[in-house]
């Protein structure tokens, strides 16, 4: 799947529009989880993160995890700040009114996966 | 070396995270592999997350090396007070502000542990908490401590079989070629160097002292000071030692102040019951990994006296006169920005020996009787510990205690590189404590990394290959006589048998076979090679 789909796919909102979407850019790997050290721990390098956190470690943990993509859950938004910072870090933002199962379903769907097949 | 260095206040979880990044940043510049950099940024980052989370504040300090990133977190507080369950994954005592933010999952001190290469954790209830983690950032720099520091010289060897015959794990081979050690089975127990009359066995360590710095402390071994009669006083003692050491010297100290420190966590944490063993002789450790996995619980979760010594020496050189093969190899496995030099024993002796003047040698000093802690039981010498090991193994002596054992017979004073006799060396070792008042405890530190069972020898990767090669060496082993004789080499005939479905040996030299077998049938069917 490429991040672009995510970006264009009606489901998500972008959150952070300044950040240029790189049109080959591709998503492989995406990750679920509101623990910070499992994400940390476990996220797969290079993949999108799923979660309902939205305060700004959320990204200081992504950006360390190597994270492409951050899509929160049920409608959340973090706040202009934690956005501008995480476009500044070159980490694309997305929001959902879906719960988390939902946005990992439409990324499998799309053949991403969460651990080396 | 870049130095980088990070205040983090109690409860600031904006600003904790600063340090991960700048650190990410220049391993990045140095052109570090991206899968180590992931390893490091976990470990700082839980790091500064639990100073923040759990403490009244603290500091970071990071340093980068070409091949090492090495950090000490302290805090100013509380301190923990079981360090066992603290690393215990899921455990927290994270308040809900932190969990809510998705901290606090008792996952950061394991998270710490699995991606680091050295880790060691101190604590004082009331006064805080220091760790402290190294990460070697050569791409395949871990784990050095799997194989063997033990090195051959078969122009010696005369073939006389002994090392064969003597070793615990099956992991000597005598061929043709002269002797061979199958590392990935070595304990470095050193039983085939103490059996050779003719000096094959030995270990790389250096023969020249390391350039003389500032920052350096000598630890020597407990032994050197029982290889020569006694001296007048411990001073006179320092005083030879100081040409080649300078001032800095650090004996490794007698094992009964070790075992009391060990036999203190026996006490409070395991009640004082039911069988354990210290860990004081890393060739054992590799030993129970190797040969007994089963008994690896019964392991105190302690680390070896060297790596506890080495652990509070962290911020200096150290310059180690190991006292046999397996030290040297624990000593080589330490991953710190700060090198450790191995000198050789001998050569450190050789040194030692030239400085030591006949007139500053005194008469007999009587000195208190040797008594080990009547609730430790110590076993020395490999087959003695392997014998031992192999009773509770099946489920007897389970009433023992606290144990402690030693490949070498009479413990590290009876390591094959030294010459004395074990008993008068630690008798004359001991006169120097008596003297000089000596601490009587010594403490070990927790040891975080687990201990993890060695893969012995698999026949092949490929289980369906494995389990042809075992149907060859069962029709091979079949045409042998089974007297285990070792004349050909390999200890027994199974392992003869194994030597040659696993192309170790192109030898087929049974000599049982040789004498009886008609003539023109000399080696084996050509499908078994």
């Amino acid at each position: 799947m490429l991040l672009k789909d995510i970006a264009e796919h009606s489901a998500f909102t972008s959150l952070t529009p300044q950040l240029p979407v790189d049109s080959t850019a591709e998503v492989h790997k995406a990750y679920a989880s509101d623990l910070l050290s499992d994400v940390i721990g476990n996220a797969p390098a290079g993949g999108v993160l799923i979660t309902v956190q939205v305060h700004a470690n959320v990204i200081a943990v992504a950006s360390l995890a190597t994270q492409q993509a951050i899509i929160f859950a049920l409608g959340r938004k973090p706040d202009e700040e934690t956005c501008t910072k995480a476009a500044e870090e070159g980490i694309h933002l997305f929001t959902s009114t879906q719960p988390a199962f939902e946005s990992a379903g439409q990324l499998y769907e799309a053949g991403v996966r969460g651990l080396d097949a | 070396m870049k130095l980088i260095e990070a205040v983090i206040e109690k409860e600031n979880y904006s600003t904790a995270g600063q340090a991960s990044r700048k650190i990410k940043e220049s391993l990045v510049q140095i052109g570090v592999d991206s899968v180590i950099i992931r390893k490091a940024m976990v470990a700082v980052y839980e790091a500064e997350m639990n100073v923040a989370i759990h403490t009244n504040g603290g500091k970071l300090r990071a340093a980068i090396a070409r091949d090492v990133l090495e950090v000490t977190v302290e805090d100013e507080g509380p301190g923990i007070s079981d360090i066992q369950q603290a690393m215990t994954a899921g455990y927290s005592t994270a308040p809900d502000s932190a969990r809510e933010m998705g901290f606090g999952a008792g996952m950061g001190l394991p998270n710490i542990q699995r991606n680091t290469d050295r880790f060691s954790m101190s604590s004082q209830p009331g006064t805080g908490t220091v760790i402290r983690f190294a990460i070697s950032l050569a791409a395949h720099g871990a784990d050095s401590l799997m194989g063997t520091s033990l090195t051959t010289d078969p122009s010696k060897c005369i073939h006389c079989l002994k090392c064969v015959h003597v070793c615990p794990t099956q992991a000597m081979r005598v061929h043709r070629k002269g002797p061979e050690i199958l590392t990935h089975l070595c304990v470095d127990c050193t039983a085939c160097m103490r059996v050779c009359p003719t000096d094959v066995f030995d270990f790389k360590a250096d023969r020249v002292l390391p350039e003389r710095k500032e920052n350096q402390i000598f630890c020597l071994p407990e032994a050197l000071r029982g290889q020569f009669p006694l001296l007048s006083t411990p001073e006179t003692l320092q005083e030879t030692l100081y040409p080649i050491t300078g001032d800095k010297i650090l004996f490794s100290h007698t094992p009964t102040y070790w075992m009391n420190g060990y036999l203190r966590f026996y006490q409070e944490r395991c009640g004082g019951k039911g069988f354990k063993i210290a860990p004081l002789c890393p060739s054992i450790s590799r030993l129970i990994q190797l040969r007994y996995p089963s008994l690896l619980p019964h392991m105190l979760p302690l680390m070896t006296p060297l790596l506890s010594l080495r652990e509070k020496t962290i911020d200096h050189d150290l310059v180690i006169v190991p006292s046999c093969p397996a030290e040297f190899s624990q000593a080589q496995g330490i991953h710190a920005l700060n090198k450790v030099h191995s000198v050789h024993p001998t050569f450190f002796q050789s040194l030692l020996m030239k400085r030591i003047k006949k007139e500053e040698q005194s008469r007999p000093v009587q000195t208190a009787s040797f008594k080990a802690d009547k609730d430790c039981l110590v076993v020395t010498g490999i087959n003695q510990v392997c014998h031992f090991l192999d009773q509770v193994e099946h489920g007897e002596l389970q009433d023992c205690g606290l144990v402690v054992l030693y490949a070498c017979v009479g413990g590290c004073y009876g390591s094959p590189v030294w010459t004395t006799p074990a008993a008068i060396a630690e008798k004359r070792s001991r006169y120097y404590d008596e003297l000089e008042g000596a601490q009587r405890d010594l403490i070990p530190l927790y040891r975080v990394q687990p201990l993890t069972p060695r893969a012995g020898a698999r026949l092949d990767s490929d289980m369906k290959t494995a389990m042809a090669k075992l149907g060859k060496i069962n029709e091979i082993v079949k045409t042998f006589p089974g007297n285990n004789c070792g004349a050909c080499g390999s200890p027994s005939c199974l392992t003869h048998a194994e030597d040659i479905v696993l192309g170790r040996t192109t030898d087929y030299e049974c000599p049982f076979l040789v004498f009886t077998q008609t003539p023109g049938q000399e080696s084996l069917p050509e499908e078994f090679l």
